[in-house]
């Protein structure tokens, strides 16, 4: 989602989100989630989600964008479908209002510093990759 | 797979129509996201675009007037990070529709894990408002998140009662 003008490839994002849903609900698939539970999985696949896109966004802020499709499938596409909130928002509502809220701020909190750890790393790996040239092309902290 | 999916058939069978339904749903989620994002996104700047014209010209400068030269029109520069609405709007909408949903009772079976977790699931992200999160000046961060935990719980919480009375009254 870089808010540019630049059409938008919808195969791609299509793609991405098939891809993205079918990894986290085989998550689902896989761990069914127990009724009146904290929600681990869901809690696991959005963190996991906000560290890799958080990894690619540190990435591409830091170097030359990606092809525009690539970037459609991988960040809208398959990172955006890959984690959800409508899921935490109505267990959030259905845990009650202590467990909820502690599973809320949980997610959050870990959701957040999953996003720092990843934005750190992405761009970390890309100014050591850009190293040779002493000032990458573009706007390294747009 | 037999407590996801009721009716005849076999497992291995409904496995595999589970899997291409929630592909399908999900692509169609995640193109309707990337949509609505988009669509938010040019209103917001439409709507930026107008607030310069409205701000009251600062007061006329003397010398401005006596050399005749038109003073400089005041340009906002254009907002680094404008406020994620669109991203905020998918939210809402996409937790108020889940709880509907789950509120009427529809959540269960494979309609339900279509549309809560193919659908609305990749039609919400996670992953985009945490990201947004960390790229915004905390101030305007702290804005962000306090308006998206307020409006997506408050939407769900508001779905899943809309949801409900629906549901009893249907």
């Amino acid at each position: 989602m870089s808010g540019s003008a630049r059409p938008v490839a919808w195969g791609a994002v299509a793609l991405g989100g098939a891809l993205g849903t079918l990894l986290r609900a085989g998550g689902m698939l896989v761990f069914p989630p127990e009724l009146g539970a904290i929600p681990w999985v869901i809690l696991v696949e959005n963190v996991t989600g906000a560290f890799f896109l958080g990894a690619l966004t540190g990435w591409l802020l830091a170097r030359e964008p990606l092809p525009p499709w690539l970037e459609d499938f991988l960040v809208p596409g398959m990172l955006g479908s890959f984690t959800t909130f409508s899921a935490l928002a109505v267990d959030v509502i259905g845990l009650g209002a202590g467990r909820g809220a502690g599973y809320l701020a949980l997610s959050v909190a870990t959701g957040l510093a999953a996003a720092a750890a990843g934005l750190a790393l992405g761009s970390t790996r890309a100014s050591a990759l850009a190293a040779p040239s002493a000032s990458p092309p573009g706007d390294p902290r747009r | 797979m037999r407590p996801i999916l009721d009716g005849p058939g076999s497992a291995g069978v409904e496995l595999v129509f589970l899997l291409a339904g929630l592909a399908l749903a999900g692509a169609l989620g995640a193109v309707a996201r990337v949509a609505l994002v988009r669509a938010v996104a040019r209103l917001q700047a439409r709507l930026q675009a107008r607030i310069p014209a409205r701000i009251p010209v600062r007061a006329p400068d003397r010398a401005q007037d006596r050399a005749l030269t038109p003073a400089p029109v005041p340009q906002l520069p254009p907002a680094p990070h404008p406020f994620p609405a669109g991203t905020l709007t998918v939210n809402a909408l996409g937790a108020f529709i889940a709880g509907g949903i789950l509120g009427a009772g529809l959540g269960a079976g494979g309609v339900g894990w279509l549309l809560l977790a193919g659908f609305f699931g990749a039609f919400t992200t996670f992953s985009t408002w945490m990201v947004e999160l960390r790229l915004r000046p905390p101030r305007a961060a702290l804005i962000y998140l306090l308006a998206t935990l307020l409006l997506g719980v408050g939407a769900a919480a508001a779905g899943m009662g809309l949801g409900s009375a629906i549901g009893l009254a249907g």
